[in-house]
């Protein structure tokens, strides 16, 4: 047995190289990233960097800076602003752990971020416990302003009421009253499929069935199969992520875009991007995008264009916009508080609008839910040959005021809680 | 009855995307001895490769090409990094290609960017065929007789070559071909660059069916390594039994219960192993030593 | 390995000097702050050895640890929610449902062998994972389960610690690690531990030598996996959440990569090192660097290459692996 020990290390000597080595890995660091000089505002971002919506995570990371860049010349409350970023690694036990790291090394009282709906429940509890802000700023889930709704946290993009509400309307006017549900086998799909059945029955339509898809589906031959013997008008599919990509790959395949029309009830440019105008053909809901004629837009795609010249996605998306929005109200509300206190910002938050939303109609931020109110956008993905340039993939058909589309006081009963203390 | 023979005509196909996986992986384990996590990112690396070449060369060349140059990527891995650790405990070789796979994925991310990609499948094989019991995909029955080739070419090379015999020989006992005088690392290195080419061929062909993405490869990487264990370490047969076994039972479980499907090939491994603890194929080999 | 008094008495003990550095780490200036990160290196720590029982001593290569890291972890989470809110009663859950589990699964896989052990032990983590995934009633799904408070705990009237406090709990789960560390010394050096040392070396042997070596082997599984689970109820009440990723194989496979860089094959401490250096440099290159994954790796390659018995084992003067 004593072969497995060695020579004994002088145990002082040790002790004092790891002590050492800690200090200089915990001071380094918290100085490097902080600097030693004028007290800034830090803004914690917690936002996929990998996994699978790191691409998601990249764009929304763009805005973010270009809001912070705008307050470079005055600052907030006089201080400059800092972001300091985090990989959330799409996994919810990371974002916890970064999270905790930003509010108790950091000293981070201001976090934003974040694709995946189930990050968002772990950092926001976090935020919730230490009394920091949270802005959601990319997830998409109904749950976020209802059974994981905090005070302390707010939610930017539309959730799947307001998405569902805004398009099955549309798809009941001008496409027909038979639908068959994909739905993605998690709290997201099911909302979505909730949502858009309670439109349909509303408004005296046939519901065709369901397929429950699990995540991490490689093969969706068997749930195309099942879609194509019900003959719907619309297929209305409620799926995300590296699965959308591969199961339109598969409908393509499977010219399933002759046979119905495929109605994805979230879509992101993102996902576009990556499958092209053939493998998307069909009516869709995106919650914005950079070719729409509200105020400002042109202008915020020119400053986009000029700031991030060499991206690979050469134009803001939706997910852009959400982060830059997300961080603008923030500082907006730090500055109408007057004071870096997360109480008094939140209150400085509830109830404000904002007209510059770079949508149609303004933004509110609704005092009782914490959710951001603003517009969804019905679009049709335009065939190749429509297309004037490689960003051009949908045409605008209808759109929907958030205030209109969220959910009512009787339909959501969350009660946020009190005041961080 | 006609619902369970789509079903079962889908399991097929994805069974042979998934043989010919596992094909590369069960030698690579057999021979070396080594559980290699790189296989998923080869395979993503085949993808990546047919779509940046695809609108110079088409599919066919892309077919042909990025496979080998995924082979060469299997090269270079195994001579800088991958033949250190032969010989040595299993874990070393686990988490040597594990970090490698780490690594190389977060390299596809830097080289490609963030976002996913699509790959065209050829022309003559878009949309649909009227099969008269059923309509299925053209791309699929493509991809079926471009795999069952795939699985003959290297029967034939295992079976009717001296060199194929050499390696067979090898996956069951490395040792003793260095007995019988050949050239033992040498045997290795291409036994790895075949490993790699089928993992690179694999991802080509299942890109038009499944989006390219820099986590692609982790889809297939838990599957292999079931098939390779259900089919028998080393054997070539028992791989592509085992893959088409999977194939055909994660998609019929779909028909009934879609949401446990994953967990239906985990299950058939446990039972398998409990009765036949070398797997269906397997033989006794130096790995249970 | 000796036993734990050296001659020069408990001062000297690498044990003493271990659970002292840990005691007096928040006041560290700067690096204190770190807390929470902190009490993850002490459940890593404690996670790691017990684990180290399994792979350093009995030299057998789990790569499905984290399934038990997990079934502790959701076991306290559950009973909590649903059982019994409070302290002792998760952390209880988390030991027994994961020490049964091992029980459970070792009685599969005692009987296997190096690779096949290592394969199967992956196969059977990912099942757990993928019903932790999909089971949503019962696991949250792909949400998890969260509002997992941390309670007070004490003895009523005399003395209560709030473990709400990051403090508080931080010496509360030291003060557990500490008494699992003398447990599993004793373990190691008790005869059952020389019997699991002997089966590392040579299986066939201590067989002959007329010891029943899968019925150890079993054991040696069910004994890591107890401590496995402790750790994991212990992480749950930290981050006051279970999430179905901790079951995922890459934990599995952190956990090896963290008691084989410490030097776990070579010294009972290796392991506790292993999480420091591996929880506190992961987490600092991933906020230093986007393409973080990429040094990672690179890191995982060079340590298993350059140093396989780890930093103990090159600070101790031999590079030999005793794990064959």
């Amino acid at each position: 047995m004593k072969k497995t020990l060695g020579k004994p290390i002088s145990r002082r000597t040790f002790v004092k190289a790891t002590a050492g080595a800690a200090f200089i890995g915990a001071t380094g660091p918290f100085i490097l990233r902080h600097g030693l000089a004028a007290d800034p505002l830090v803004i914690g971002v917690v936002s996929p960097a990998s996994g699978n919506y790191a691409d998601h995570g990249m764009m929304e990371r763009l805005g973010m800076t270009m809001a912070v860049e705008e307050y470079k010349e005055k600052g907030v409350l006089g201080r400059p602003v800092k972001l300091v970023v985090e990989d959330d690694e799409t996994d919810p036990q990371v974002g916890a752990r970064k999270a905790r790291r930003l509010i108790e090394v950091d000293k981070v009282k201001y976090l934003i971020g974040g694709v995946s709906s189930s990050v968002a429940v772990s950092v926001g509890e976090v935020a919730q416990r230490n009394g920091a802000l949270y802005i959601a700023s990319n997830q998409n889930s109904d749950t976020l302003t209802e059974q994981y709704g905090r005070r302390v946290q707010f939610m930017v993009p539309p959730d799947m009421a307001m998405a569902l509400r805004t398009l099955a309307p549309y798809l009941v006017e001008k496409v027909g009253k038979r639908w068959y549900f994909l739905t993605h086998d998690y709290e997201w799909g099911w909302s979505g499929t909730k949502w858009a059945r309670i439109v349909l029955q509303k408004f005296g339509g046939t519901d065709l069935g369901e397929s429950k898809i699990p995540m991490n589906t490689r093969d969706f031959s068997a749930f195309l199969l099942k879609v194509r013997s019900a003959k719907p008008d619309a297929l209305v599919l409620t799926v995300g992520g590296i699965d959308l990509a591969a199961l339109m790959e598969q409908m393509y395949e499977f010219g399933i875009y002759k046979e119905t029309t495929v109605v994805c009830t979230l879509i992101n440019f993102e996902d576009l991007w990556a499958v092209g105008p053939d493998k998307m053909q069909g009516i869709h809901l995106m919650e914005w995008h950079h070719y729409i004629d509200a105020p400002g837009v042109k202008e915020f795609v020119a400053a986009y264009k000029k700031r991030w010249p060499a991206t690979v996605i050469p134009v803001p998306t939706a997910n852009t916009l959400n982060g830059y929005i997300g961080v603008r109200e923030m500082l907006r509300g730090i500055e109408r508080a007057g004071k870096d206190d997360v109480t008094a910002v939140i209150k400085a938050m509830e109830g404000h609008t904002s007209p510059d939303s770079l949508k149609h109609d303004p933004l509110t931020i609704r005092d009782w839910d914490h959710k951001f109110l603003w517009a969804s956008y019905v679009v049709r993905s335009k065939k190749g040959s429509e297309m004037k340039d490689r960003t051009d993939f949908v045409e605008v058909l209808r759109w929907s005021p958030g205030k209109d589309t969220a959910r009512t006081r009787d339909e959501n009963k969350v009660n946020l809680g009190p005041y961080p203390s | 009855m006609m619902e369970l023979l789509s079903f079962a005509m889908n399991g097929l196909v994805l069974g042979l995307i998934f043989a010919v996986v596992a094909m590369g992986f069960t030698l690579i384990l057999g021979v070396m001895q080594v559980i290699n996590f790189t296989h998923g990112i080869l395979f993503a690396l085949g993808a990546y490769f047919a779509f940046s070449m695809q609108r110079y060369v088409g599919f066919w060349f892309a077919l042909i090409l990025a496979p080998l140059l995924v082979g060469l990527v299997g090269l270079v891995l195994e001579r800088l990094v991958i033949h250190r650790i032969y010989g040595s405990n299993p874990l070393f070789g686990l988490l040597v290609t594990f970090g490698l796979a780490t690594g190389l994925e977060e390299l596809i991310r830097m080289i490609w960017g963030k976002t996913g990609y699509s790959v065209a499948a050829p022309k003559f094989a878009a949309g649909s065929v009227d099969l008269g019991f059923m309509i299925y995909s053209k791309y699929r029955l493509l991809l079926a007789a471009l795999a069952i080739l795939i699985i003959l070419l290297v029967w034939l090379f295992l079976e009717k070559t001296p060199y194929g015999a050499i390696i067979r020989a090898g996956a069951s006992d490395a040792e003793m071909v260095m007995a019988l005088g050949k050239n033992l690392p040498r045997m290795r290195t291409f036994v790895f660059i075949i490993g790699s080419i089928l993992a690179g061929v694999g991802g080509v062909i299942a890109a038009p069916l499944w989006s390219v993405r820099p986590t692609m490869g982790t889809a297939i990487l838990m599957p292999a390594m079931i098939i390779v264990v259900l089919g028998g370490i080393g054997s070539f047969w028992g791989s592509v039994l085992a893959g088409l076994i999977v194939g055909l039972s994660t998609s019929i479980s779909v028909m009934f219960w879609a949401r446990i499907s994953d967990i239906i090939p985990f299950v058939i491994l446990i039972i398998v192993l409990l009765f036949r603890p070398r797997g269906l194929m397997g033989e006794k080999s130096v790995l249970e030593v | 390995m000796g036993s734990a008094p050296s001659r020069r008495g408990w001062a000297a003990s690498p044990m003493m000097w271990v659970l002292l550095g840990f005691a007096v780490f928040p006041f560290i200036p700067y690096a204190g702050r770190y807390l929470s990160l902190a009490t993850e290196v002490v459940i890593w720590s404690l996670f790691a050895l017990g684990f180290n029982i399994l792979l350093g001593y009995t030299g057998l290569p789990s790569f499905g640890h984290g399934a038990f890291f997990g079934i502790g972890a959701y076991a306290a989470a559950i009973t909590f929610l649903r059982l019994s809110p409070g302290v002792w009663g998760p952390l209880l859950a988390a030991t027994v449902a994961a020490g049964l589990s091992a029980m459970l699964i070792g009685g599969l896989v005692a009987r296997k062998r190096g690779i096949y052990f290592a394969l199967i032990t992956i196969a059977v983590s990912q099942v757990f994972y993928f019903v932790a995934f999909r089971w949503d009633e019962v696991t949250g799904g792909e949400t998890g389960l969260s509002g997992i408070d941390r309670l007070d705990v004490g003895i009523p009237g005399l003395l209560t610690l709030k473990l709400a406090n990051g403090l508080a709990y931080y010496y509360f789960v030291l003060a557990i690690f500490a008494v699992c560390l003398l447990l599993i010394w004793r373990i190691v050096h008790s005869p059952f531990g020389r019997v699991l040392q002997a089966i590392r070396e040579n299986e066939v042997r201590a067989s002959y030598l007329g010891y029943s070596t899968t019925v150890y082997k079993w054991g040696a599984f069910a004994v890591s996996g107890v401590f496995s689970g402790l750790a994991g109820g212990l992480y749950t009440l930290l981050i006051n959440a279970a999430f179905a990723n901790i079951l995922d194989w890459t934990q599995s496979g952190n956990v090896v990569m963290m008691t084989l860089l410490g030097g776990g094959t070579v010294n009972f401490f290796g392991p506790i090192l292993g999480a420091a250096i591996f929880i506190v440099s992961r987490d600092l290159l991933s906020a230093y660097w986007e393409s973080w994954m990429l040094a990672y790796g690179m890191i995982f390659v060079l340590v298993i290459l350059f140093i396989p018995s780890g930093i103990l084992g090159l600070v101790g003067g031999k590079k030999q692996t005793i794990l064959r």
